[in-house]
């Protein structure tokens, strides 16, 4: 049994427009081109109480948004088909997109890292995500 | 019973792969996570990254067997396998990958292609061993369901 992130980006509730309450989970989006990532991500943040949609690339990421789906956390790959995070980050700050949007990557040089952030991003991590990367941020998400 | 004792043979098993530093921590956090609603889970992230490992070391091959090596499609072919093998806990596969970008940087195609042989054998380990995990989880999951059933 796959779960249901296995379903793809296209189907999904919307949220309501104030997902941020202390009675409603948090949402995350979780945007990587690697099923085993989108899948290893999906299950750690659902294990710390997150409810989880998955996109395949930025471009999809981005769809969702114009779409009117908010989340209150996006992590996003770096490198990814159709749209790379790079861009798709760019595209949702431009939307006025204000989750918060923490970049995943396996690249490690400063250089890459810095335009990445530059792109619009609140924090970049080095893959993989770990608990100890996840909850300060949602412990963050709570205080907020 | 059988089952525990079987139970105890894997985490004994993954313990020891950890001493030997073949895995790390993060593959600990998948099989913490791993539940009731996707019993499957751990089985289902080992296939996946057999497949994006070997995918990715083909392609690693391939762009370097080139007569002009193709470094970006080798970056992008590193890369995937270096976040593919961290997630999983593949920590010697992540660094020898680790190891090649540097290669990759300094254009060293004889090092890349040193490297590269190197991190094929350390997949080749850490795949033989992931078999050892799926095989014992299979066996585990059949005795649970052989015991709701009775």
């Amino acid at each position: 049994m796959i779960g249901a992130e296995g379903a793809s980006s296209s189907k999904k509730a919307r949220i309501s427009e104030n997902p941020v309450s202390k009675n409603r989970p948090y949402f995350a989006l979780v945007v990587d081109d690697d099923p085993m990532i989108r899948r290893i991500h999906s299950m750690i943040l659902k294990s710390v109480g997150f409810k989880v949609e998955v996109a395949e690339n930025g471009k999809e990421a981005v769809d969702l948004f114009r779409t009117g789906a908010k989340f209150h956390i996006v992590f996003i790959d770096m490198e990814m088909p159709v749209m790379d995070g790079i861009e798709a980050t760019k595209a949702m700050r431009a939307m006025k997109v204000e989750s918060k949007i923490v970049g995943v990557t396996s690249r490690n040089s400063e250089t890459e890292r810095e335009v990445f952030m530059q792109a619009g991003l609140d924090l970049c991590y080095t893959k993989p995500l770990t608990m100890a990367k996840i909850v300060p941020l949602l412990e963050e998400l709570q205080k907020n | 019973m059988v089952g525990t004792s079987l139970q105890q043979e894997l985490n004994n098993f993954v313990r020891s792969l950890r001493e030997q530093g073949i895995l790390d921590h993060n593959f600990d956090t998948l099989s913490r996570i791993q539940n009731d609603q996707s019993p499957l889970f751990v089985t289902e992230v080992i296939n996946l990254f057999t497949r994006d490992a070997e995918n990715a070391i083909t392609q690693a091959r391939d762009s370097l067997q080139e007569p002009s090596v193709d470094y970006d499609k080798l970056i992008a072919a590193v890369h995937q396998l270096r976040g593919a093998s961290s997630s999983i806990g593949g920590c010697r596969v992540a660094l020898a990958c680790r190891e090649l970008r540097s290669a990759i940087d300094d254009k060293d195609k004889e090092r890349c292609n040193e490297i590269l042989q190197r991190i094929v054998e350390e997949y080749q380990t850490l795949h033989v061993n992931l078999a050892h995990i799926l095989n014992l989880g299979r066996q585990i999951l059949a005795l649970q369901r052989g015991q709701h059933q009775a």
